[in-house]
């Protein structure tokens, strides 16, 4: 997978990522206000990695880092996500009560509401796509040893 | 009632962070997660004596309207509890063998970190009052075993990772399409509400199907004896600790655990479940007691006896009668303890002599004096030998069934036992018996922790019976019990009104 496709494949795809990135963000962004969220956006974000991989190829020696760092980003956007919703324990609330939406309930239907749900969004958002490019790495490692 | 969610939040976190900083903390891995483990075993303890059962917790604040619940409930009662305990005390076990057992292996914070998320599914199996819930939990935790089962990454290990893997998908499925029934019938998945619905209304032709799809995929996942399959591979395969909380409480909690809930809280023991219960777990018990007997490796013979001691398990619970429940719960923790602990023999066997074949052993029991002490009590425990604590439990059970009505059972069970005591005089005969074998030379005890760790569940062997003393039996077997012959009229208690 060193050389990547060809070029027609080349040029598409980078006229593409740009706007299935920003396709994933919108999605998780929104995800509180409308359908979708963290996870169908995270598996937009991981799509585009995916698609660059494809493309462009990758060298097998930055395959590795590059696994272990997805790895270790999923294991930290759930610690975070996990940290959100054992706020409400610490503070006797049950787990993942939503503490902002009393504070700062903003408009419903805007982008600026659901308390912390927009941001537990973005966390799953992180992890989903951390995870499918850990699954999508591994699997081209596996194809490289053969 | 909010320290309920430290049983989710806790071993979540616990993986997490071991995967993140697991380069520098991986030589203090096994005691963390035991020391863990250790800590929730405590929080069970707390739980009995603070609060009154059986109580629900609403996740996020979303407490029920009129009745009717919104969102997650986590259900508390002397059952839950009873397998909280298992799982968590065996899980501090298992961490404590895997010091020095797992030593040979790679990747060694990934295990630690698996360990904690199946630890993590099967706490929220146990705790889970709704059907979908307990499903994702579910399947958090046969994911963990499934990779934990293929740790070693052999040929024997894949295979048999991946037959448990079908036959797990399989039954997956089957219980997601149950559930998928019941929320059209019902349209609630919480299972005491469905249950509420479900009484007023006459649906009987569905509920037997659905009755049969969860009987089949929880089955599956208990591995009573038609769909035992995968069983006598994936647990031999496995690492000695994985094996021991495999066969210890994971087709338990995945498989009776789900099973008893449903059916006595939600579909009912009337009709044909009750002969169907008493005769699959008659067949579990005798034929696998007939395959273990044939068995020349020592951890498939475990393998084989853990689907016996489920077929006596599935009697005393089908039987449908307090006594029964009492009998079946308290086998089921006898056998948590037992099957660990000859799981972990068998483990120091092999990591002794390099091979668990009974017809090449013999003579270990003046080399290994601790492993042969503590495998002879685990022996006598599990085929039922008094005082030890399988005694009790299978007397218990014999008399359920002659109580009950059903003689023929009870004279069936008790020749089930007979068959398991000649299976394990056979281990003990071909393992620790015999004449010295040339390659015992080089043979040495395994070490402290792994000892300790063997040493406690020997005496929990011993001290399990305690549990029939009439305070600690209303104190902890009794609750789960009562819970769960009410019957269909428990669920009134889980509405949080």
């Amino acid at each position: 997978m060193k050389h990547g496709m060809s070029v027609i494949v080349q040029s598409i795809a980078r006229l593409m990522v740009p706007f299935i990135w920003m396709f994933g963000i919108y999605i998780i962004a929104h995800g509180h206000i409308s359908p979708g969220g963290g996870f169908a956006g995270g598996v937009f974000l991981a799509g585009g990695f995916i698609l660059i991989t494809l493309a462009f190829g990758s060298a097998p020696d930055k395959e590795e880092r590059s696994q272990d760092f997805a790895s270790k980003l999923e294991s930290e956007a759930l610690l975070i996500f996990l940290i959100m919703a054992s706020i409400g324990l610490v503070l006797k609330l049950g787990l993942m009560a939503n503490l902002l939406a009393k504070t700062h309930p903003g408009l419903p239907g805007h982008i600026a509401a659901g308390g912390l749900i927009p941001w537990e969004n973005l966390a799953i958002g992180v992890e989903v796509s951390a995870a499918l490019a850990v699954m999508f790495i591994a699997f081209a490692r596996h194809r490289l040893k053969e | 009632m909010n320290t309920i969610a430290y049983f989710l939040v806790v071993p979540l976190g616990t993986a997490l962070l071991l995967v993140i900083f697991g380069r520098w903390v991986v030589r203090w891995a096994g005691i963390i997660v035991s020391v863990v483990f250790s800590a929730l075993t405590a929080l069970v303890v707390q739980c009995y004596f603070i609060n009154q059962l059986p109580f629900t917790v609403a996740v996020g604040g979303w407490e029920p309207v009129q009745g009717i619940p919104l969102g997650i409930h986590w259900v508390v009662d002397g059952f839950t509890l009873l397998m909280l305990a298992l799982i968590n005390f065996t899980g501090a076990i298992v961490a404590l063998y895997s010091i020095s057992s797992m030593k040979s292996y790679t990747k060694l914070r990934k295990y630690y970190a698996l360990l904690m998320l199946l630890g993590l599914g099967m706490n929220g199996v146990a705790l889970a009052g709704d059907l979908f819930t307990m499903y994702v939990f579910l399947e958090i935790s046969a994911i963990s075993s499934y990779i934990l089962v293929a740790f070693g990454r052999g040929a024997e290990e894949l295979e048999a990772s991946f037959k448990y893997q079908v036959l797990g998908g399989s039954a997956s499925m089957l219980i997601l399409f149950a559930i998928a029934l019941v929320y059209r019938l019902t349209g609630t998945l919480n299972i005491a509400d469905a249950s509420r619905v479900l009484s007023g209304q006459s649906a009987e032709m569905t509920m037997l199907f659905t009755g049969a799809l969860f009987l089949t995929g929880f089955g599956l996942k208990a591995a009573i004896m038609p769909f035992h399959s995968w069983l006598p591979d994936a647990h031999p395969a496995a690492p000695a600790p994985v094996s021991a909380i495999l066969s210890g409480v994971v087709i338990k909690v995945l498989g009776i655990y789900p099973l008893c809930r449903l059916f006595y809280h939600f579909i009912g023991f009337e009709g044909v479940w009750t002969g169907i219960w008493l005769v699959l777990g008659a067949i579990s018990l005798m034929v696998a007691n007939i395959l273990a007997l044939a068995q020349w490796d020592i951890k498939r013979l475990l393998a084989y006896c853990s689907i016996s001691q489920i077929g006596y398990i599935v009697i005393a619970m089908g039987l449908g009668t307090e006594l029964g429940i009492i009998a079946g719960l308290f086998h089921m923790a006898n056998h948590t303890i037992f099957k660990s602990l000859l799981f972990f023999n068998a483990g120091a066997i092999e990591h002794a002599t390099g091979f668990r074949d009974l017809r090449k052993l013999g003579g270990l029991r003046t080399k290994m004096p601790v492993t042969y002490a503590t495998s002879l009590i685990a022996s006598f425990s599990i085929a039922g030998l008094p005082p030890f604590s399988g005694f009790w439990s299978k007397l218990l059970i014999i008399i359920a069934c002659m109580k009950a009505g059903h003689p023929f059972l009870a004279i069936w069970a008790a020749l089930g036992s007979m068959l398991t005591l000649a299976a394990f005089l056979k281990f003990q005969h071909h393992g620790f018996g015999g004449p010295d074998k040339e390659y015992q030379q080089s043979i040495k005890e395994v070490s402290f922790s792994s000892q300790i760790a063997m040493i406690i569940l020997a005496i929990l062997c011993l001290g399990m019976g305690c549990l029939m003393l009439p305070g600690l039996r209303s104190a902890i077997l009794e609750p789960a019990a009562n819970i769960l012959s009410q019957g269909l009229n428990a669920t009134t208690l889980f509405l949080g009104n």
